[in-house]
């Protein structure tokens, strides 16, 4: 039974991904949104394996989706994608533990059947937004900003600043990647 | 920033670039401008040997070439898997034993057919060290063009792909200096084109643990 659920759900994630690779973007945002609950279970398991609580676990998870969205092209269509998925938040999650101090080995087959069961609400992020954004230059911060807390579409963003939809486009994906960079080396 | 914020920013990012592109396409353009900006810097400093033709009918000279080469694509499709997160070293850089065997073959031939009084000028050759340098310098631009293009992928470990592009980019350095070096008794390749090897594998996993982190 646990299988099957765990089977069918990685056909609907995978046929999200496919669909969000020929250019379907309400299938790339059904995607990243199902895969949080997941996320959210798979860094708490791991926190409690290697004997911390529960805290910053939401910080995992945004760093795993960031990591997942720009490291999509290093998943392959044809084979399943929880295992691709457990082993990017997997990655973030040893990432995690080293900055605290703990080198601890995390089998990655404790993962994959993880069902996010337990109460997978949101915690708040605890990094403080404007602190995480000073790390952007002016315009990709008003952009990142404009795009994600304001809610803008590309387009709004671009009469907002005066610039083309494809230099928002641009700003954005350059301060999504700064931002990876200064997650990567943040606390070190 | 709470989470379905961050998920908003992402899929305004999304809309750039849908379409992912394979991995695969960076690290054989990247061979290529590193394999030609190699064999340009080698025409103008070192050429080729002058018998070229004629050592390619020997079993020593074809080895020593088409061994470096068959290395670097070996490493080049190790490379590619190992810039999966779900690809882990141990699986996929075993199958490097097998050159590594072919050459200890090739050495112990070489030792049971040729007269031990013969072996020390046979595997120092006229200049070793100048040989694995020139190695070297040919595996430098390789290796920046391979792991510029590995920095998209997502590798489980940094070090091992790191690793395997210091390998990579020094076969590349071999097979373009192999036209030019006139020693080639497997006693010399196994010490010197070895250590060239070993040199740029080193170098590739000490930048690949920083480099490579995403």
């Amino acid at each position: 039974m646990e299988q099957q659920r765990i089977h069918h759900r990685d056909r609907i994630w995978a046929d999200w991904m496919r669909s969000a690779n020929d250019g379907d973007e309400i299938a790339y945002r059904r995607l990243l949104e199902a895969l949080v609950p997941f996320l959210r279970a798979v860094v708490r398991r791991g926190f409690a394996r290697s004997g911390f609580g529960s805290a910053d676990v939401e910080d995992v998870v945004q760093e795993t989706l960031l990591a997942i969205h720009l490291k999509r092209h290093t998943w392959d269509q044809s084979e399943a994608i929880t295992p691709w998925v457990t082993a990017i938040a997997r990655h973030k999650l040893i990432d995690e533990l080293r900055r605290r101090g703990r080198h601890i080995d995390l089998p990655i087959d404790d993962f994959i059947e993880v069902l996010p069961t337990e109460a997978a609400t949101e915690a708040l992020s605890t990094r403080d937004a404007e602190r995480l954004l000073s790390v952007l230059s002016g315009r990709q911060r008003e952009v990142v900003y404009a795009i994600s807390i304001a809610g803008l579409s590309a387009q709004e963003a671009a009469a907002r600043f005066r610039i083309s939809e494809g230099a928002v486009r641009v700003a954005l994906h350059r301060g999504l990647s700064a931002l990876a960079a200064a997650w990567r080396s943040s606390n070190q | 920033m709470n989470t379905g914020e961050l998920i908003s920013a992402l899929v305004g990012d999304y809309a750039l670039q849908p379409r992912p592109r394979p991995i695969g396409r960076g690290l054989v353009a990247a061979i290529i401008a590193g394999f030609a900006t190699s064999a340009a810097l080698f025409s103008v400093t070192l050429g080729m040997r002058p018998d070229f033709i004629s050592a390619l009918g020997t079993w020593r000279y074809d080895m020593k070439l088409a061994g470096s080469l068959v290395f670097a694509i070996l490493a080049a499709s190790i490379a590619s898997r190992l810039s999966k997160p779900t690809v882990s070293p141990r699986s996929v850089m075993l199958v490097l034993v097998v050159p590594v065997i072919s050459l200890l073959m090739a050495v112990t031939y070489e030792l049971t057919t040729i007269p031990a009084s013969a072996w020390l000028a046979l595997a120092m050759g006229m200049n070793g060290p100048a040989c694995a340098a020139n190695i070297v310098i040919l595996s430098i631009v390789p290796l920046g063009a391979v792991v510029y293009a590995l920095r998209q992928g997502a590798p489980m470990s940094p070090s091992a792909t790191g690793a395997t592009a210091g390998l990579l980019a020094g076969a590349m350095g071999a097979t373009v200096f192999a036209m030019h070096c006139m020693e080639d008794s497997p006693l010399f390749v196994a010490i010197w084109y070895t250590l060239a090897a070993g040199l740029m594998a080193t170098a590739g996993l000490l930048i690949g643990r920083y480099v490579l982190r995403w």
